[in-house]
């Protein structure tokens, strides 16, 4: 910790670093922050760049970024801010974590901070015609009546850059060329797997760029939780990437308990980590259909489909839901486990360990499979580290990104699991990775149910006795965990009241929307489907 | 024996005594004949090939996946047909939140759907989210419970459709 102290000022002595909290935090002014930046990851190898949080503090407006390092996998947060409300402005880190592009630009919607140096300083998630920033303190409500009529497509971008005197000056330019040919996909589009929209600019059949065009379904989670109650926040967590809602749910449980310092029973950690894994298991198969059928294998849909089922019925059993079970609560789990559940659970690893097999033989080897997907959408691991691409898609391409290995959380650390890791990062590969994470979800899961078998009796006590109404001290954490599309974090910033001041929920399918551009160029626009589907996200997870 | 419809004339289709005649004539040599109205003829094609259209903004639409795979079918209404363009489609089974960004996109989806044209709401946010859903048939009632709502709810409120369609029936307009 001193060491990281000691390093950071002298690579930049105005800013001041403390290193009482959970991770080294680093205060700098905007002016050095672009060289700071650069110092940190050149030299100190924080590569990664996992969240941009926005922040409103009344006084100041600013961001708070967290970075971590590829070789120790340590995390290192550092605050920028601006006093001026009128023109925010701060200095944009796009050229060195390509991630940040449509970080920034989300935080430029919420906030108004614009960027300098940004290549295309545009709206992120709200109508084009929107009226103010909404997660400003001041935002009034009532600005934006609801409105029926069109909104008109978004030609024009600009950027905002600064010359030698400091001067900042406005760069008007066009997202698309005039000669270009563009193709509009969506927002109603089955393949888009949600209500997303692509602009996708055409050379005959060969996509030349996609501008990504989201917020369909942005709700606005992060404004709502800043007027709920923690306990209340928990139910929002889960509609965000539904087909990891129960990992969703685990991460803001353990962010809440890490600042109340409270500790989970072992059993209610068990059981958590089970739910976990079903639920990833459950993702990987919705994953595997959803691939199949958009390349036209609808029965493979429906095998997928069946054995998803079973994981239903567990879930129904013990939580009386089948999708968002609201099961984890602050400080362990609602109920015990159904009494059925360890004979269930292992009946469905048995199928699922069967129909694994199966899948392989319907669809793998198939030649449309093999010339769709190999070599197809290739994502090389520099890119991967760059755009802060993790879960299986990021494994595909040869980061060891797993957040369970990493920086382990739970009760990860007890247990025997392969961290899998392919070479190529085409579709290929991203397919592969989450058939092959599914065998070792069966393999943390009949490892866990030995573990609950043996830990205690039926209808033991699960949770602590924690108050309805809660108040967390002042300050803030940042916790992640590794969802079933990579790995998922939750900012919290509380001034001691029962209320948050700031939610921030980093989703890994935010990220993976920046590398649609990047992976689809220069591919046939057919494959836009394949490569989408390979990367497989959520869509209500990258709006919020 | 032998009847061409080309041979009847126009006033003889009114004629119910002719038809009721000609019906009897025809059942006596062995021929199973049905005699109704053809909006009824219709309305029983329609009611069985209500085709949806694919329109999943959020979780409720993992369950319509769902209610689309084996274990629910919803092929044994004949509804299993998702289709892509709205003016292919007879519903719309609208399964999530809807913002302002979405509700002119929906809007529109919904105006371009050919007569007669329905709308399911499925789950709390569709039903009572704040925003204003042309819904013609409200979600079974445990719909405004389930978030999201449960493949079995929405397999109910299909068939609430499905059984409510052969009348020409149409909902309050919500």
């Amino acid at each position: 910790m001193a060491d990281i102290e000691n390093k950071i000022t002298q690579l930049c002595p105005q800013a001041q670093v403390d290193t009482t909290g959970e991770f080294p935090l680093v205060t700098v002014d905007d002016a050095q922050w672009h060289d700071l930046a650069r110092a940190l990851k050149n030299q100190l190898h924080y590569d990664v760049l996992s969240a941009v949080v926005g922040m409103d503090w009344k006084e100041a407006l600013g961001c708070v970024y967290y970075l971590t390092n590829t070789d120790t996998h340590e995390l290192l947060h550092v605050k920028v801010a601006t006093t001026d409300r009128e023109n925010p402005r701060l200095h944009s880190v796009c050229d060195l974590w390509p991630v940040a592009n449509f970080q920034e630009r989300e935080v430029y919607d919420f906030y108004g901070i614009v960027f300098i140096g940004h290549p295309d300083m545009r709206r992120m998630f709200l109508r084009t015609d929107w009226v103010g920033y909404p997660l400003r303190k001041d935002y009034d409500p009532a600005s934006n009546p609801l409105r029926l009529e069109d909104e008109t497509n978004e030609d024009y971008t600009c950027r905002w850059v600064e010359d030698e005197n400091g001067k900042v000056k406005k760069i008007e330019g066009k997202v698309f060329e005039d000669d270009e040919y563009v193709v509009n996909v969506g927002p109603q589009h089955p393949s888009t797997h949600g209500v997303m929209r692509y602009r996708a600019s055409l050379d005959g059949e060969i996509v030349k760029k996609i501008d990504v065009v989201s917020g369909y379904i942005h709700r606005g989670i992060e404004k709502m939780c800043e007027d709920l109650t923690y306990p209340q926040m928990l139910l929002y967590t889960e509609r965000m990437d539904y087909m990891a809602a129960h990992i969703n749910r685990h991460c803001m449980c353990m962010c809440v308990e890490k600042a109340l310092g409270l500790e989970v029973p072992r059993r209610a950690e068990l059981i958590r980590l089970m739910m976990d894994e079903l639920m990833r298991l459950s993702s990987h198969l919705l994953s595997y259909g959803c691939l199949t059928m958009d390349q036209g294998a609808t029965t493979a849909f429906f095998y997928g489909f069946r054995e998803r089922e079973l994981i239903y019925d567990i879930f129904d059993r013990t939580c009386g839901a089948r999708m968002s079970m609201s099961y984890s609560t602050i400080g362990g789990v609602v109920a015990d486990v159904h009494e059925d559940f360890i004979k269930d659970v292992r009946n469905a690893c048995d199928v699922i360990e069967k129909a694994l097999k199966e899948y392989h033989k319907l669809f793998t080897g198939n030649v449309i499979a093999v010339n769709r997907m190999t070599g197809v959408g290739i994502l090389t691991k520099q890119d991967a580290i760059a755009y802060d691409i993790t879960g299986p898609s990021g494994r595909a391409s040869g980061w060891h990104c797993d957040v369970r290995k990493t920086n382990p959380y739970s009760l990860y650390n007890e247990f025997d699991f392969d961290e899998i890791v392919y070479e190529n990062g085409d579709s290929m590969d991203r397919y592969m990775v989450r058939m092959k994470e599914m065998e070792q979800c069966i393999k943390i899961l009949r490892q866990a149910c030995d573990k609950l078998e043996a830990e205690g009796i039926q209808g033991e006590y699960c949770a602590p006795k924690v108050p309805k109404v809660m108040k967390l001290p002042a300050g803030h954490w940042y916790q992640q965990v590794e969802a079933s599309r990579g790995a998922f974090g939750v900012y919290i910033e509380s001034d001691g009241n029962t209320k948050p001041v700031r939610v921030h929920f980093q989703s890994p399918c935010f990220n993976l929307i920046g590398v649609v551009d990047l992976t689809c160029k220069d591919n046939m626009i057919a494959d836009l489907i394949t490569i989408t589907a390979s990367l497989d996200f959520v869509i209500p997870d990258i709006d919020r | 024996m032998e009847v061409k419809i080309k041979s009847m004339k126009h006033e003889d289709f009114k004629d119910n005594e002719y038809i009721d005649n000609l019906v009897e004539q025809l059942r006596a040599g062995g021929t199973n004949i049905i005699v109704g109205k053809l909006d009824q003829l219709m309305n029983w094609g329609v009611s069985n090939s209500l085709w949806p259209l694919c329109f999943g903004t959020s979780c409720c639409a993992i369950e319509f996946m769902c209610l689309g795979a084996a274990r629910y079918d919803m092929a044994r209404y004949g509804f299993e047909v998702a289709r892509n363009s709205p003016r292919q489609a007879d519903y719309i089974m609208c399964q999530g939140t809807i913002n302002y960004r979405m509700a002119p996109a929906l809007k529109r989806l919904y105006e371009q759907m050919a007569e007669p044209k329905y709308v399911i709401a499925c789950g709390s946010c569709t039903v009572s989210g704040g925003r204003r859903v042309p819904a013609r048939l409200p979600a079974p009632s445990r719909g405004l419970l389930l978030c999201p709502d449960a493949a079995a709810a929405q397999d109910q409120g299909a068939e609430v459709l499905w059984r409510r369609e052969p009348q020409g029936e149409t909902g309050p307009q919500v």
